[in-house]
């Protein structure tokens, strides 16, 4: 695969398609066509980021993540307990639901607002993942357990990518589900709270009317 | 009001009408106002006046000259026609009385 093949594979497939025909019929250098795919590639992220959804999520990614962190880490401890002959109580339950439906929503949430600037997500996700697991105690937990929120978080992104709304039944069931839940779980650290917020979003963009898809695909 | 290489965009796209897209815009902005503009340019400014709906793309079949590859064929909209229509009245209104707004060249020295 050419240099050119390669960078153009960062345009979607019909500005691909079509771009690299008008260059093949204007005859230009080789290097000169990959300038050119450079700079519409270029020119493409700057039009994304002058959108304000791109700048939310990027500004989210690394407190979510860090909370997130921290939610895996109690849920592994009080399962690990629980093995070990604790008693048996309601919170490690929350906790695992609450867990992945903050994941999946954040994820979600993710997909849908920055579907082509996604690219900055997992960027930032690894900063704070890398420095928590290199502080991370190994012998009591594998450090594997700080990242149980890493798969729902990837179906949920995948999904909002996909799909870019929820419906207005299940976001709202999923917002009610989630807080319901926040609630019920006495020991909550009041940190987690701002978790809930892509579940709000999700009800809020199912209960507002439709502004059209253009400008909601970046 | 749309821009400068936005209006040339929309004027080279009507006036090519059914064979209008990508490589066909940019040799009739380069034949008629001799500006060479680069196709990234073209591209990004064609997914902002689609954006404003001043402009409606859709891929086209493959010819053999551009490699096999399908054409984003375009057409402005009434909208777009508006758009242009504007921005051509109000270049028209803010040039009378220049001197350079004469039709023979010769005269307005």
């Amino acid at each position: 695969m050419t240099p050119l093949n390669m960078v153009a594979l960062l345009l979607p497939a019909n500005d691909r398609e079509a771009m690299l025909g008008d260059l093949e019929e204007q005859k230009q250098p080789k290097w000169l066509r990959l300038f050119a795919v450079l700079g519409f590639v270029s020119r493409q992220q700057v039009e994304y980021w002058r959108d304000w959804r791109p700048w939310l999520v990027g500004g989210a990614v690394i407190p979510a993540t860090l909370h997130l962190l921290g939610a895996s880490f109690r849920l592994s401890m009080d399962f690990r307990d629980l093995l070990h002959g604790g008693s048996f109580g309601m919170a490690p339950l929350y906790q695992a639901v609450l867990m992945t439906a903050w994941a999946g929503t954040g994820g979600f949430v993710i997909g849908a607002l920055s579907p082509r600037t996604g690219w900055i997500s997992p960027l930032l996700f690894t900063f704070p993942c890398f420095s928590c697991l290199m502080e991370f105690p190994g012998p009591v937990l594998s450090s594997l357990c700080l990242l149980l929120f890493v798969p729902p978080g990837i179906v949920g992104a995948i999904f909002g990518r996909r799909w870019m709304h929820m419906g207005l039944a299940p976001s709202l069931a999923l917002m009610c589900a989630t807080f319901g839940l926040m609630l019920l779980w006495h020991g909550m650290p009041r940190g987690n709270w701002p978790l809930l917020l892509p579940a709000l979003y999700l009800a809020w963009d199912a209960l507002r009317p439709d502004e059209g898809e253009q400008g909601r695909h970046l | 009001m749309i821009g400068e290489f936005e209006y040339l965009i929309l004027t080279a796209a009507a006036n090519l009408g059914e064979e209008a897209y990508g490589a066909a815009i940019l040799e009739e902005i380069r034949k008629t106002t001799g500006q060479r503009r680069s196709i990234g340019a073209l591209y990004t400014t064609m997914k902002r006046l689609e954006a404003k709906a001043l402009l409606k793309t859709w891929m086209g079949g493959a010819t053999q000259e551009r490699g096999g590859r399908a054409k984003r064929l375009v057409r402005v909209t009434p909208t777009g026609i508006r758009a242009a229509r504007e921005f051509y009245q109000a270049m028209m209104r803010v040039s009378r009385g220049a001197a350079w707004a004469v039709l023979d060249p010769e005269n307005a020295k």
